[in-house]
C-alpha cells in the first residue's frame, strides 16, 4: 500500500493551474450560486413558496446541470479553448436577466392572472426558465475539467470540482453581504452579468481578438446604461399585477413584499400571496372578536402577525391596556405605519422578532393571543400550530386567557382532507387546553381555553356594547353558527397525530390539501422520478452509487439543517446563504485536501468516508433536536450549524474527490459522469427529502433514512473491494 | 493510479438484480405512495356501478344513445360517453348503454339557511331555505366557493342518504318555507333536484334554484314547472373572460335567462365582480343595457364583491367604490332593482322604492330591519315592487 501521497499547497495548487480556467471555474461557481439564489426567491414569489415547490425548484436545476454536464462529454471543441470560453463567460453572464425578465413577463401571459399556477405548470416553468442557464453551467463543468486534464496530462476533476466550490463561497459572501443587503433583483443580476462580462473581457485581452473586447464592452454598457434610465425592477414588478399600481416592493431578509393599490384598496402581498388588504371589515372583526368576546376582562393582547390593516382598531373596543403586536418583518411594520395611526397608539408595542423566541424572554400574563398566520402550508408557518409552541404560549398566559388562530374553510362543506387537518389542530390544542371551540366563519376559527368558551358571541358583543359591523346577529346567526360548529366539532376523527416541531404532520396533511387544488397525481410523479432515478443506478458502478448516495445525503442534510434552523429560530432566509457558503467550504477543503487526508486511494476509504456520511446524517439532527430541550446562545447554535454543514460538505468533498481517482476512465467521462450522478442525487435528495420524507416520517426518522442509504452504497462499494487492484504508480 | 481485474462497470447478472430490487422497490413504492396521497383525491377514479353498491343511481333524464356512445342533452357541454364514461360533471356515467345519474339521493351538503343568503331579496323576505346541494358542477370556476363540493364526484365526498321524501320531511319537520338547490351546481344533480321539486310542491313547499344557468332549454322548461325562483350567475360579460376564468360560454346562460323570464319563474341575477376579470366597467354597461334592453329592469341584480377563494388566491378583493361604480351604472341603465353584497352595513342592501326612492325593506345582512311592502305595493307611495312576497 502507498503511504503518503504527494500533496501541493493552497498556493502552489492555484499555480500550476491555468489562468484561463481558474478565472472561468471561479466565474461559473459565484454565477451558479448567486443566480441558484435569486431564481429560487424569484420563483418563489412569482409562483408559491412552500417546500414541495422549493424542491422542485432545485431539483430541476440539478438535473439540468447534471444534463449540461453530461452533454459536455460530447462536446468535442475542448481545442477551441480558452477562446470559446469568452462566449461561454458571456451567456453566463447574460442569461439569468434574461431568465427573470422572462418569469417575470410570462407570468400572467402564459398563465391566467391571479390564478395560482398549477403544481405542474410549475415543474414545466421553472424547467424551462431555469434550462439555458443550468445546461451551460452544468456543460462548462464538464467543459473545463476536460481542458484542465488535457493540458496537465492527468485527471483533475476534483480539483475542478474546489475550483467551482470556491467560486460559490465567493458568490455566497457577495450576495449575502452585499447583493442581499444593497441590490434589487435586476440589479444583482446585471451586477454579476458585468462580473462574468469582465472575466470574459480578461480572457479576450489574453486570448481573443481586439474585436471579442470591443464587443463585450458594448454588451456591458447596453446593460449598465439602461439601468440608469429604466428601474426594470420596477417595470418587471408592475407585469405581475395588472390592474394595480405597484406602490412599493422590497426583497427584504424574510420574503418578497409588494404593495399595491387598487382604487382606494391597499393590498400587500408576500412571496406573491395575498396576505391582507385594507378595508376587509369582515375578516377583522372575525379574527378579533370571536377570540376577544371570550374574555370578561382583556387587558393584555398577544397579537402575532396581520396587524397593519384594522385588527388592532378592532382590539381597541375592549379595555385592553397593552398589545403587544409581534411582526417578524419590520417592513411590514413600515408599511403598517403608513397605512393607518393604528401601530402609534400607546397602548400598541411592536417587536420585530420571531414570536417563539420573543415569547421565551418575557413574562407572559396574555389574556388573549391571537395568532393571524395562514395555514401551516410551510414548515415556517406549521411551529405555531405545534404542541411544543402551544405549550411555550400556555406558560405565558393569564388564567382563563384564550387563544386564537384560524384555518381557511370550505363554505358549506367540510371534506375528509379538511376534517383531518382540524383534526389534527384540535388534538394539539387539547394538548394543553381542556377546552376547544371551532367558530366557523369566513375562516373557521379555533379556539382554546381552559375557561368554558360560549358560542354566543353575537349576542356577548351585545351585552357588552361593542360595536361591530359584522360580527353581530345580522350577519352571524347564532343558530347557524351551533348547527355548523357542532358538524365540524361531530366530524372530527379522533384517531390522528399530533402535530410537533419535529413532526410536522399538519404540515404533511396541508401540502396533501394543496394538491387537491390540481387533483395532481404525485405518485405517478414520484413513480416516473424513480423510475429515471433506478436507471440513473442500474447504469452506475459501486463507485458512482456511492457519489449518487452522498449528492443525495448532502442536499438532504442542508435542507434538514435549514428546517432545523427555522423550528427552532423561526426564519430561514438570511442564514440560507450562509449555511450553502459553509457547505462548499466544506466542499472545497474536502476535494483540494483530499490527498492528505486520504493516505491511500483504496475502496475501503472509500467506504469508510460513505459510513462517516451515514453516521453523520443520523448524528447531526439528534444533536439539534436535543438543542430543543436545552437551549444555548443563538450565536452558539449557528456557530454549530455552521460547522455541520462545513463538515458534511468536508466529507461530500472527500468522497468526490477520491471517487474521480478510484474511476480509470477518461477525464470527460469522470467528470460528466461524476458530476452528473452528484446532481442527480441531490436533486432526488432536494425533492424528496423537503417536500416528501420530512413531513411525512419527522426529522428522526429522515435522518435515519438518508444514513442508511449512505451506508448501504458503502458496504456495496466495500464488497467488491477484492475487484480493485492497487497499482502503485 | 488504481485499475479493475474486471469491468466496474455492473454485469449481466447485476443488472437483473438491480431490475429485480428496483420493480419491487417501484411496487412497494407505489403502495406506500397510494397510501401516502389517498387523501389528495387524484388516485380517486369513478366506476360504473350499475349492479354495484353505490345506491344513490338512477337513469338520468336527457340523454340519446349514439353510434359513438351516449350523449348527454342536459347541458351545453353535451358530453358524449363511451362505455363506463363519466360526464363533464362528474356524476353522470354511461353503464352499459344507458346514462346513469349518481348524484340521486346523496347531498354531501345539508343546511338550512336565511333565503337572503342565496340571496334572493325578493322572495319571501325572511323566510328558511332548506338547502341541499350535490357534489359535482359543469362549471370549473377558478374562484369557486364550494370547490370541494363542485370540483369532486358524489362518491369522493362524504355525503348523507337523503331521498327525495325525505327532504320534503326535514323541510317540513324544520319549519322551512322552501327547499334550494345549492352550493354546488343544481344542474348536475338534475334528476334528483326534479323529483324533490315535485314531491314538495305537493307539500306546498317552495323550491328554489341556485345555479350558474349552464343548462339546455328542454330540461330547463321542464324544470321550471316546478320552480318558484332562481338566482343566477351571470359571471361577467365577455365570452372569453367566461371561458377563461369558468370554463363555459356566454350565449347559453343569458338564453337560460331569458328562459326564466318566458316561464315566469321568480329570477334574480347575482353577478360577482372580479378584480382583473370582470370589473371592466365598459363590460358591466354592456351588460346593465342587455338586461335592460331584454326584460329583466325589475328583476334584482346583486353585484357580489371578491373575496380570494380557491384557485384565484391572488387577487385582491374588489373595491367597494368598483362596486359603487357598477350599481351606478346599472341603475343609470334602468335596472330598478340593484343591490351590492357582501359588503356589511353597505346602504345597497336595502330595497328601495322605484318611484319614491324610500326603503320599503331595511336589510342588514340576514336581518330584516323594516318592511314596508304591502301586498306587493310600496307603503309609502303605492307602486308595485316585483317579487314573491307570500
Amino acid at each position: 500500500m502507498a503511504g503518503t501521497r504527494q500533496h501541493m499547497t493552497f498556493f502552489q495548487w492555484i499555480s500550476e493551474t491555468d489562468r484561463h480556467i481558474l478565472l472561468s471555474g471561479v466565474a461559473l461557481g459565484t454565477s451558479s450560486i448567486i443566480t441558484q439564489i435569486v431564481l429560487l426567491r424569484e420563483f418563489l414569489s412569482v409562483f408559491y413558496g412552500n417546500e414541495l415547490v422549493i424542491g422542485v425548484i432545485l431539483a430541476n436545476w440539478m438535473l439540468l446541470t447534471a444534463g449540461g454536464s453530461f452533454l459536455g462529454r460530447y462536446s468535442g471543441i475542448s481545442w477551441k479553448m480558452p477562446r470559446a470560453m469568452i462566449v461561454y463567460l458571456c451567456a453566463l453572464g447574460l442569461l439569468p436577466w434574461i431568465s427573470v425578465f422572462l418569469l417575470r413577463y410570462l407570468r400572467n401571459v402564459v398563465f391566467l392572472p391571479g390564478s395560482m399556477v398549477e403544481f405542474w405548470q410549475i415543474i414545466a416553468a421553472s424547467f424551462v426558465l431555469l434550462m439555458p442557464f443550468c445546461i451551460l453551467s452544468g456543460f462548462l463543468f464538464t467543459l473545463l475539467a476536460t481542458t484542465l486534464a488535457e493540458r496537465r496530462g492527468e485527471k483533475l476533476v476534483a480539483r475542478l470540482y474546489a475550483i467551482e466550490a470556491i467560486g460559490s463561497i465567493l458568490g455566497g459572501i457577495l450576495f449575502n453581504f452585499g447583493m442581499m443587503k444593497f441590490l434589487r433583483t435586476f440589479e444583482s443580476i446585471s451586477f454579476l452579468a458585468i462580473l462574468d462580462l469582465s472575466a470574459a473581457f480578461y480572457l479576450s485581452r489574453k486570448y481573443g481578438t481586439a474585436l471579442s473586447g470591443v464587443m463585450i464592452a458594448v454588451v456591458a454598457l447596453v446593460i449598465v446604461v439602461p439601468m440608469g434610465f429604466i428601474d426594470m425592477d420596477a417595470v418587471t414588478k408592475q407585469f405581475l399585477f395588472p390592474d394595480q399600481k405597484v406602490t412599493y416592493f422590497s426583497d427584504t431578509p424574510y420574503g418578497n413584499l409588494v404593495v399595491t393599490k387598487q382604487a382606494e384598496q391597499t393590498n400587500i402581498y408576500e412571496n406573491g400571496v395575498l396576505l391582507t388588504s385594507t378595508g376587509d371589515v369582515t375578516q377583522n372583526e372575525e379574527a378579533v372578536h370571536y377570540a376577544m368576546s371570550q374574555v370578561p376582562d382583556p387587558k393584555n393582547v398577544l397579537l402575532i402577525s396581520g396587524g397593519i390593516t384594522g385588527m388592532i382598531s378592532e382590539i381597541k373596543k375592549y379595555p385592553v391596556e397593552r398589545i403587544d403586536y409581534v411582526e417578524l418583518n419590520p417592513s411590514v411594520i413600515q408599511i403598517g405605519l403608513q397605512l393607518s395611526a393604528d401601530l402609534q397608539s400607546r397602548l400598541v408595542h411592536i417587536i420585530n422578532e420571531d414570536a417563539r423566541t420573543y415569547l421565551k424572554k418575557i413574562p407572559g400574563g396574555y389574556n388573549v393571543v391571537l395568532i393571524n398566520l395562514p395555514d401551516p402550508g410551510t414548515t415556517q408557518i406549521n411551529r405555531y400550530y405545534t404542541a411544543e409552541f402551544l405549550r411555550e404560549l400556555k406558560a405565558k398566559l393569564a388564567p382563563g386567557a384564550v387563544v386564537s388562530f384560524a384555518l381557511l374553510s370550505g363554505a358549506e362543506y367540510f371534506s375528509g382532507a379538511a376534517n383531518g387537518i382540524s383534526s389534527i389542530l384540535v388534538k394539539t390544542l387539547k394538548t394543553q387546553f381542556h377546552n376547544v371551540l371551532i367558530v366557523p366563519g369566513m375562516k373557521n376559527y379555533f379556539l382554546a381555553s381552559e375557561a368554558p368558551l360560549d358560542l354566543h358571541i353575537p349576542s356577548i358583543l351585545a351585552s357588552r356594547g361593542i360595536a361591530t359591523t359584522y360580527v353581530n346577529k345580522d350577519y352571524v346567526d347564532e343558530a347557524m353558527l351551533h348547527d355548523r360548529s357542532e358538524e365540524i366539532a361531530r366530524n372530527l376523527t379522533p384517531d390522528v397525530p399530533v402535530n410537533k416541531d419535529f413532526e410536522p404532520v399538519s404540515y404533511y396533511r396541508q401540502l396533501l390539501f394543496w394538491l387537491r387544488y390540481f387533483n395532481f397525481n404525485a405518485g405517478l410523479l414520484l413513480v416516473i422520478c424513480g423510475f429515471g432515478l433506478a436507471l440513473v443506478v442500474a447504469r452506475a458502478n459501486r463507485i458512482s452509487v456511492g457519489v449518487l448516495t452522498g449528492g443525495f445525503a448532502a442536499s438532504s442534510i442542508e435542507i434538514m439543517l435549514l428546517i432545523l434552523f427555522q423550528i427552532l429560530y423561526g426564519y430561514v432566509y438570511q442564514i440560507i446563504g450562509i449555511v450553502i457558503t459553509a457547505f462548499m467550504a466544506g466542499l472545497a477543503v474536502g476535494s483540494l485536501y483530499e490527498k492528505k487526508l486520504v493516505p491511500v486511494p483504496d475502496i475501503k476509504y472509500y467506504a469508510g468516508i460513505q459510513y462517516c456520511i451515514g453516521a453523520t446524517s443520523v448524528v447531526l439532527p439528534l444533536i439539534f433536536v436535543t438543542l430543543q430541550t436545552s437551549p444555548m446562545p443563538a450565536a452558539a447554535v449557528l456557530l454549530l450549524f455552521l460547522a455541520a454543514a462545513f463538515i458534511t460538505g468536508l466529507l461530500i468533498g472527500l468522497e468526490f474527490a477520491l471517487a474521480s481517482e478510484l474511476m480509470e476512465e477518461p477525464a470527460h467521462v469522470i467528470a460528466s459522469q461524476l458530476y452528473s450522478i452528484d446532481l442527480v442525487g441531490s436533486a432526488t435528495g432536494a425533492l424528496l427529502t423537503a417536500a416528501i420524507l420530512l413531513p411525512w416520517l419527522g426529522v428522526i426518522r429522515v435522518s435515519i433514512v438518508i444514513g442508511a442509504l449512505s451506508i448501504i452504497s458503502g458496504s456495496l462499494a466495500l464488497s467488491t473491494r477484492k475487484k480493485y487492484i492497487l497499482v502503485r504508480a | 493510479m488504481l485499475r479493475k481485474d474486471g469491468c466496474n462497470r455492473m454485469n449481466k447478472r447485476e443488472f437483473i438484480r438491480y431490475c429485480i430490487v428496483g420493480a419491487g422497490g417501484c411496487f412497494l413504492g407505489m403502495r406506500g405512495l397510494e397510501t401516502l396521497f389517498s387523501e389528495t383525491g387524484a388516485s380517486a377514479r369513478l366506476t360504473p356501478t350499475a349492479g354495484g353498491d353505490w345506491k344513490w343511481e338512477k337513469e338520468a333524464l336527457f340523454y340519446v344513445v349514439t353510434p359513438d356512445g351516449i350523449r348527454c342533452q342536459k347541458c351545453p357541454h353535451g358530453c358524449l360517453l363511451g362505455p363506463n364514461e363519466t360526464g363533464f360533471c362528474r356524476n353522470r356515467v354511461n353503464v352499459d348503454g344507458k346514462l346513469y345519474t349518481i348524484a340521486y339521493g346523496d347531498p354531501c351538503a345539508v343546511h338550512i339557511d336565511p333565503i337572503e343568503k342565496k340571496p334572493l331579496f325578493h322572495f319571501l323576505p325572511s323566510s328558511r331555505a332548506f338547502s341541499i346541494a350535490v357534489a359535482g358542477c359543469n362549471l370549473r370556476c377558478l374562484n369557486c366557493q364550494n370547490w370541494e363540493i363542485s370540483q369532486f364526484s358524489p362518491k369522493e365526498t362524504t355525503n348523507v342518504d337523503l331521498m327525495p321524501d325525505k327532504v320534503v320531511e326535514e323541510c317540513v319537520a324544520n319549519r322551512c318555507e322552501s327547499i334550494a338547490y345549492t352550493y354546488s351546481e343544481p344542474n348536475t344533480f338534475y334528476e334528483y333536484a326534479y323529483d324533490t321539486a315535485v314531491l314538495a310542491r305537493k307539500s306546498g313547499i317552495r323550491n328554489v334554484w341556485k345555479s350558474s344557468g349552464y343548462i339546455n332549454e328542454i330540461p330547463l322548461r321542464k324544470l321550471c314547472k316546478v320552480l318558484d325562483a332562481a338566482n343566477i350567475d351571470l359571471k361577467g360579460f365577455d365570452n372569453d373572460v367566461y371561458l377563461k376564468l369558468n370554463g363555459v360560454r356566454l350565449g347559453p346562460v343569458l338564453q337560460t335567462l331569458k328562459i326564466f323570464r318566458e316561464e315566469n319563474v321568480w329570477l334574480e341575477i347575482t353577478n360577482l365582480v372580479v378584480p382583473t376579470w370582470t370589473d371592466n366597467l365598459d363590460v358591466i354597461k354592456k351588460m346593465c343595457d342587455w338586461l335592460a334592453s331584454n326584460g329583466f329592469e325589475n328583476s334584482p341584480l346583486h353585484f357580489s364583491r371578491f373575496t380570494p377563494l380557491y384557485k384565484l388566491n391572488q387577487l385582491p378583493l374588489t373595491p367597494v367604490s368598483t362596486l359603487d361604480k357598477a350599481l351606478d351604472i346599472a341603475q343609470k341603465a334602468g335596472l330598478h332593482f340593484v343591490y351590492i353584497g357582501n359588503v356589511p352595513a353597505h346602504q345597497a342592501e336595502n330595497t328601495y322604492c322605484p318611484n319614491c326612492r324610500k326603503i320599503v325593506i331595511g336589510r342588514r345582512g340576514f336581518s330584516i330591519l323594516s318592511n314596508h311592502i304591502i301586498d306587493g305595493k310600496c307603503s309609502y307611495c303605492g307602486a308595485k315592487i316585483p317579487g314573491v312576497w307570500a
